[in-house]
């Protein structure tokens, strides 16, 4: 894959790759240094995709592991409570809501609901069972209705 | 529940984007990420063969084996495995000590599985271990610790001492890393037979590295500290075995 190839995908993955950025780290400016961290690893490591056309798939799995090291050490962490006060254009109440899940419930609606990835995939890229991934996703229906409706 | 509304989920923002491109725009030269990458994971893969040649000196008999290691990019870490992870991993039969962080400053970056087969002169496989390496990094300065899960016996040339109730072992050398290719020149035969250097093959340009490597036993594991050209002493690495052995 040629460089001109490689940065096509990674602008078509541009909006997931910020969502599930944000759903991990929740401000932009540790959103936009661990996509930045991700898309120079996943250069270097080309070599490891033996499937071209996992690409996308591949390259979340490296921004989630990015996140997760950069929450670790010393991004700017947001507080769980706050995330639903964050200021930010409106992107509707449903997405408000599940950026204030808990993030083992929070990242895998984010991947299955928002993005569109099968059970199975999500349980891929988050390193869980599918069945896992469907119990998760199956609490974060109750609490979003709950928070929604009640 | 509207799951509709999901249509308003945001799309990246103008910095985002901007900063995306940038990096998109200068992304190194191919072929340079690839070789200092490779560069990178030669010298690990030289260590962990250095590391066997050591350990299994002592109980091959003179019989001269080939250590090829190979890594799994599928079992890349980038962040600090669970013991048990790490356990199942090395096929252990206790759980490793891990460390996060040492006292010194040294963290943990990155870790990879290593496979690592036992190759006679006629290249028939005779066995095959698997290892765990961690690389800690402080300042550019990089020390890596390699987990296996089995106790290896002590290496004669090896220096051996005793702190805090675990036996230790201390090796220096000076290695001469060479390509795939590299035939001995008549002066590295003599460098080779008086100790000044001892050969390993399997980078891209031939390198001259110092490196040093502190090995101890536990709980059915063996554990290794080492490094190429790093500015810690053997204190130091005594130190930090002593600080992750010190683990909950």
């Amino acid at each position: 894959m040629d460089k001109q190839r490689f940065t096509e995908l990674v602008l078509e993955a541009e909006h997931t790759l910020y969502r599930v950025a944000w759903s991990i780290l929740g401000n932009d400016a540790d959103c936009q240094d661990a996509v930045q961290e991700a898309v120079l690893r996943a250069w270097e490591r080309l070599d490891s995709l033996r499937e071209p056309r996992y690409f996308r798939t591949w390259l979340i799995r490296i921004l989630i592991r990015e996140c997760c090291r950069l929450r670790r050490t010393g991004g700017r962490l947001v507080p769980l409570e706050s995330r639903r006060e964050i200021p930010a254009p409106d992107h509707g109440t449903v997405w408000r809501e599940i950026q204030a899940l808990p993030e083992p419930l929070r990242l895998p609606v984010v991947l299955h609901y928002v993005e569109g990835y099968g059970v199975a995939e999500a349980g891929e890229l988050l390193g869980l069972p599918a069945g896992t991934v469907k119990s998760r996703l199956s609490k974060a229906r109750r609490v979003l209705r709950m928070e929604l409706e009640g | 529940m509207d799951w509709t509304d999901l249509h308003n989920a945001p799309k990246a923002p103008e910095g985002f984007h901007q900063r995306l491109v940038q990096t998109l725009d200068s992304l190194p030269d191919r072929k340079e990420g690839i070789s200092m990458k490779h560069k990178h994971m030669t010298k690990l893969l030289v260590a962990a063969a250095a590391i066997a040649l050591l350990a299994t000196a002592a109980f091959a008999g003179g019989k001269l084996v080939e250590i090829v290691g190979h890594s799994s990019h599928n079992e890349d870490y980038y962040e600090l495995p669970a013991a048990e992870a790490a356990m199942k991993t090395i096929e252990s039969t206790s759980e490793p000590k891990l460390i996060e962080t040492f006292s010194n400053g040294y963290s943990f970056d990155h870790g990879s599985t290593v496979e690592n087969d036992y190759l006679t002169e006629s290249g028939q496989k005779t066995g095959h271990y698997r290892t765990l390496d961690m690389v800690y990094s402080k300042d550019g300065d990089q020390i890596s610790l390699g987990l296996r899960g089995t106790e290896l016996p002590p290496d004669p040339d090896a220096e051996a001492f005793s702190l805090n109730g675990l036996d230790f072992q201390y090796s220096q050398m000076t290695q001469k890393i060479v390509p795939p290719d590299y035939q001995l020149t008549e002066q590295d035969e003599k460098d080779q037979a008086d100790g000044t250097y001892v050969f390993s093959w399997g980078s891209e340009e031939v390198e001259i590295l110092e490196f040093q490597l502190l090995t101890w036993n536990a709980d059915g594991v063996n554990y290794s500290l080492y490094g190429h050209d790093s500015t810690l002493t053997q204190d130091d690495l005594t130190a930090m075995a002593v600080e992750l052995m010190a683990q909950n």
